[in-house]
């Protein structure tokens, strides 16, 4: 993937203001650090839910940003997400006004239209890739994963309450469980198309 | 823009980018900095992935899905990972006994069935002909059974009814035998006499 165009200086940030930013978040540097991909995760989000590409990149630019603020003195009035989305907007509006982002956008589009005869055979491969990886994923969560996303609509609803009661969690904490393992095996399925793709088009 | 009535459709909008700048910056400032309320989002992404994946949106928000959600290869990559889970989600819940309520779709991929077994369709093919040939050896044995008790029984039938005329041949051949006797001892006594 081609790298966001961001300068050095907005890259770079020092041991102690990132030691100062985390200290804000939690005293405690374990809990802080949970924190920290907690926050740089929903950033990611925040730049994929408005469209933008390279969203690691611009989390992670948006978090040097906050750190070096906070490192500058900066009084934290309401709260570190808050402070967060002020500042991911302002990053993702620069991206707007970027020229390169425009020529990416552009490559992107022709990752979209691929040929039709591709899908099919993507589709089986992603599928095969998510067997791999649900071999790899405690029998746990793999009974959980299949059963959370069971069904739709009411009848989906009705197994997750079902699913919850008999696990003895509340419906959120069996979402996040969910969704732990989900986009586990999503990064896990990802990797394993990628490497699949690779060898395919290596091949004679 | 459709009127938003819920707030499932005020998300739904959001995610398919159809919400003006400052309603979008009042959701996500709301949603961000509550948990729960960052995770209805996550879990209404997620139910719109799946239902586009198995092929239940409508015509119109197909559309708008493929239009304004599918906007950069992260999103594709959640799409085809969604395809690929209620694939195999679909697979894994399919092979058991019809449903008769929700807590029997649970019990179907409970701790009872080995997740080996549909995470590795090729596998189960054999399995499936070995469970045929066994049920039909079973049946062909039952069948050969009965078949060999029903002609046993008629051999025995036949073999009674034979021995039966054979007894009745004997005696009948004995009683000859006596009157040939008696008839041969009367004409020799008849000769006697002449």
């Amino acid at each position: 993937m081609e790298k966001a165009q961001l300068s050095r200086k907005e890259r770079d940030l020092t041991p102690e203001a990132f030691t100062k930013f985390l200290a804000i978040l939690d005293p405690d540097p374990d809990v802080a650090g949970g924190k920290y991909e907690d926050l740089r995760r929903q950033l990611i989000k925040f730049f994929e839910w408005r469209g933008a590409l390279f969203q690691d990149e611009l989390a992670d630019e948006t978090l040097n940003r906050l750190a070096r603020k906070i490192d500058e003195g900066e009084e934290i009035e309401k709260n570190v997400i808050a402070l967060s989305l002020g500042i991911a907007r302002f990053v993702f509006l620069e991206t707007l006004k970027r020229p390169d982002n425009r020529r990416t956008e552009m490559k992107e589009l022709s990752a979209v239209a691929a040929p039709p005869e591709r899908r099919e055979e993507d589709d089986d491969l992603w599928t095969v890739c998510l067997r791999e990886c649900l071999l790899g994923v405690s029998d746990e969560n793999r009974a959980l994963i299949i059963e959370y996303y069971q069904d739709e609509g009411r009848a989906r609803i009705d197994d997750r309450k079902i699913l919850a009661a008999r696990l003895g969690l509340s419906l959120n904490a069996l979402f996040s469980r969910a969704k732990r393992t989900r986009d586990k095996l999503e990064e896990c399925v990802t990797r394993c198309v990628k490497r699949k793709s690779k060898g395919r088009h290596e091949s004679p | 823009m459709d009127r938003i009535h819920t707030q499932h459709d005020l998300i739904e909008h959001y995610l398919l980018g159809e919400l003006s700048e400052a309603e979008r910056t009042a959701l996500e400032d709301e949603y961000f900095s509550d948990v729960e309320k960052y995770d209805r989002l996550c879990k209404a992404e997620d139910d719109l992935l799946d239902r586009y994946a198995r092929g239940s949106l409508t015509g119109a928000d197909r559309e708008r899905f493929e239009r304004g959600y599918l906007t950069n290869s992260r999103r594709r990559r959640h799409a085809m990972f969604a395809k690929a889970l209620t694939k195999v989600v679909d697979e894994a819940t399919r092979p058991a006994a019809p449903q008769t309520e929700g807590g029997a779709r649970i019990e179907r991929v409970g701790p009872g069935l080995s997740w080996r077994t549909w995470l590795a369709p090729p596998l189960r093919v054999p399995r499936f002909a070995l469970s045929l040939t066994l049920i039909t050896g079973a049946l062909l044995i039952g069948l050969g059974g009965a078949w060999l008790a029903i002609q046993t029984s008629r051999l025995r039938a036949r073999l009674a009814e034979s021995r039966r005329e054979s007894e009745t041949q004997r005696r009948l051949a004995e009683t000859q035998a006596r009157r040939i006797a008696d008839l041969e001892a009367q004409y020799k006594r008849l000769a006697d006499e002449g």
